[in-house]
């Protein structure tokens, strides 16, 4: 990584034409969002429902600040949330502050930035520096990473070498391991075309592809898989003789090779309506036989009755942390419509996981002023009560969110 | 005795008639051409533009945008009002792109998809009809008091916002008078017309009004608000770059 640090150090300290940059902005937007929540009584986990904020409204109000001065970009936010009974946090948080440069061909970003990759909607297996976690409900500010980066483009090329989390320890896991990353764009007649390479300090080497094509007027498809040499799993390693742990046995631990993949299509009618499909396959996501053993633990440790009550529900809190992840399944499937009109914007979609059956359905709606944007939405988990998504301490939200820009 | 005032009269008849056929020897392509003047001044330009959104006469939403155009139908749009600040859509061509700030990575879109939003992008983005579009026919008709050509328009790509648009032009000036504008299905999607000002001097188009025949509730006024020539940087219309704060003014 030295060499790297060197290059963009000379690099930087070239000549960098700013001649044609315009001027310094800056956009705040005002945001006020409440949220109610409905505790799932026929999770394994509801014993622990208070300790996980089950059934928990929230309110929250902040303040979002993007902008540049001359060279240097960034983004913030600062906000008051308080989630019933608790008091009130007010905390604030600096989203992206980097500098950006060119000397010729070559342009340059130093600090921390929104690196998004990959073309697909419901989950990215190309997302490899923001591992941006996708489906929120209520849409939030991305945090940026780290990155030293490097790119260069022609009218239909562009390549992008990141050097993400400069300076962290090897020992860094996800969106915080140290790692080198590539990425190769092509426009093609056929097709947008996408190549990834990367080097993660413990994820090893890691390749992919992906393509974006527009075969009709009204129809894009999309897909993109990667495959990996090491994979950060969520394992939980429980005590072999005892029914309750003593500290959360639930760890990232990097192991043996995977794949991932997503195929999907978009359709988007004259009368302004789309629908979205899209398919994937995650192998870092838990297999079967590990829902089983995580199924029969919840059953264990409920069924110890030589503990008190809140020894039991604070394993059982424990274990909803294998809840937490991108992927509960490694097949998943998700079914979008959407219409995009100008003032009411109303969408819904379905997440289905054909391993248990369970789902979640989500719809929202929007409506758009001159400046103003007032959104509602509600989502709801389904399916057999032994599925993943019907074991997840709340069986459903619902929010309503004013927003309004400067 | 030879009446000369028969002479004279052919003669004039003659050079009405020569005049006429000169009129008419223009090309309906070098007519298009003509009329594309009246709102692309330069090759490479950048313009601002601002959208009115009208709903039963009242003042509903405005919005403004900044467009870079260069040859070869490739053109940036960034949106610049509040509500929409930091979205860009890049168009080369039959091909699509949008960035969202939300997500901060640029996405293909189809052209259907360009019709979503407050000003369909091809309105803001589309200064030239030559570039898009083949003049099927030309017919001389009168357009209240002056001579005009009625040009139907057919897309040389599927991918363009308009299948079909019936233009009519001053036929001695080019400048543009009303256009009927038809979506793929052959539906009449909006109805414009065209108003003129002095901009640097020189007669051109300020304004557009667009009257939406689905939504009839709607118009729009399209305010032509500066255009400069203005070369922007190759690297600019390479979807990948969009992620780069560089290209927001």
């Amino acid at each position: 990584m030295k060499p790297l640090l060197a290059l963009a150090t000379g690099l930087l300290a070239s000549t960098v034409s700013a001649a044609d940059w315009p001027e310094t902005t800056l956009d705040w937007t005002l945001r006020a969002q409440a949220e109610a929540r409905s505790a799932n009584p026929d999770s394994a986990l509801a014993p622990a429902a208070q300790i996980l904020g089950a059934g928990r409204d929230c309110g929250a109000g902040e303040v979002r600040l993007r902008g540049r001065v001359g060279q240097v970009g960034f983004a913030g936010q600062a906000w008051a949330a308080s989630c019933d009974p608790s008091g009130v946090d007010r905390d604030g948080r600096v989203d992206e502050l980097f500098w950006e440069g060119e000397a010729g061909p070559q342009h340059f970003t130093l600090g921390k930035k929104v690196v998004s990759w990959d073309v697909g909607f419901a989950f990215r297996p190309l997302d490899v520096v923001q591992r941006e976690n996708r489906r929120a409900l209520i849409d939030q500010q991305l945090e940026g990473v780290p990155v030293v980066m490097l790119e260069h483009f022609s009218s239909r090329l562009a390549s992008t070498l990141v050097f993400a989390n400069p300076g962290q320890s090897d020992q860094a896991l996800r969106r915080d391991e140290q790692a080198l990353a590539w990425r190769g764009f092509a426009q093609t007649t056929a097709a947008d075309l996408h190549l990834l390479a990367r080097w993660g300090a413990q994820e090893r080497a890691s390749l992919g592809a992906g393509f974006s094509a527009v075969p009709l007027d009204s129809l894009e498809l999309h897909g993109s898989t990667r495959w990996g040499q090491r994979a950060t799993r969520l394992v939980g390693t429980w005590p072999s003789n005892q029914p309750l742990a003593t500290a959360s046995p639930w760890q990232d631990e990097v192991g043996g090779a995977f794949w991932q993949a997503l195929i999907g299509a978009q359709w988007t009618g004259e009368n302004k309506v789309s629908v979205l499909a899209e398919a994937w396959y995650d192998g870092t996501a838990p297999s079967e036989s590990e829902w089983d053993a995580w199924h029969a633990r919840n059953a264990t440790i409920s069924a110890f009755a030589y503990a008190p009550d809140i020894a039991r529900a604070g394993n059982l809190a424990w274990n909803a942390q294998a809840l937490g992840q991108v992927n509960l399944h490694r097949a998943n499937l998700l079914l979008r419509a959407a219409y995009g009109g100008d003032t009411w914007q109303p969408e819904v979609d379905w997440l289905y996981t054909p391993a248990d059956g369970g789902s979640v359905l989500s719809a929202a709606l929007a409506w758009q002023g001159d400046r103003l944007r007032i959104e509602a939405g509600a989502r709801s988990y389904l399916g057999p009560t032994g599925s993943l998504y019907r074991q997840l301490p709340d069986r459903g939200n619902a929010y309503l969110m004013m927003t309004l820009p400067f | 005795m030879f009446d000369f005032s028969y002479v004279h009269r052919g003669l004039l008849l003659a050079a009405l008639a020569f005049g006429a056929s000169t009129a008419h020897a223009e090309s309906p392509e070098a007519l298009l051409k003509r009329a594309d003047t009246w709102r692309l001044s330069a090759e490479h330009m950048k313009a601002e533009t601002r959208i009115e959104v009208m709903r039963n006469g009242a003042l509903e939403k405005e919005r403004d945008y900044l467009v870079f155009l260069r040859p070869g139908r490739e053109s940036l749009v960034l949106m610049q009002s509040p509500a929409e600040k930091g979205q860009k859509v890049l168009m080369k061509g039959d091909d699509f792109w949008m960035f969202l700030p939300g997500s901060q990575r640029p996405i293909r879109i189809t052209p259907t998809q360009k019709l979503i939003g407050d000003a369909a992008a091809g309105d803001v983005a589309t200064l030239s009809w030559s570039e898009d579009y083949s003049p099927s026919q030309a017919v001389a008709e009168k357009c209240e008091t002056v001579a005009c050509t009625h040009l139907t328009l057919i897309a040389k790509q599927a991918s363009v916002t308009y299948a079909r648009i019936e233009l009519w032009v001053d036929t001695k000036s080019a400048q543009p008078l009303k256009a009927d504008l038809y979506v793929v299905s052959e539906k009449l999607a909006k109805r414009a017309r065209f108003e003129v000002g002095t901009v640097s001097g020189k007669p051109q188009v300020t304004s557009m009004i667009i009257d939406d025949e689905i939504l009839t509730t709607r118009r729009t006024v399209l305010h032509y608000r500066s255009r400069t020539a203005y070369e922007a940087p190759e690297a600019w219309f390479n979807p990948m770059y969009l992620t780069r704060n560089a290209v927001t003014p």
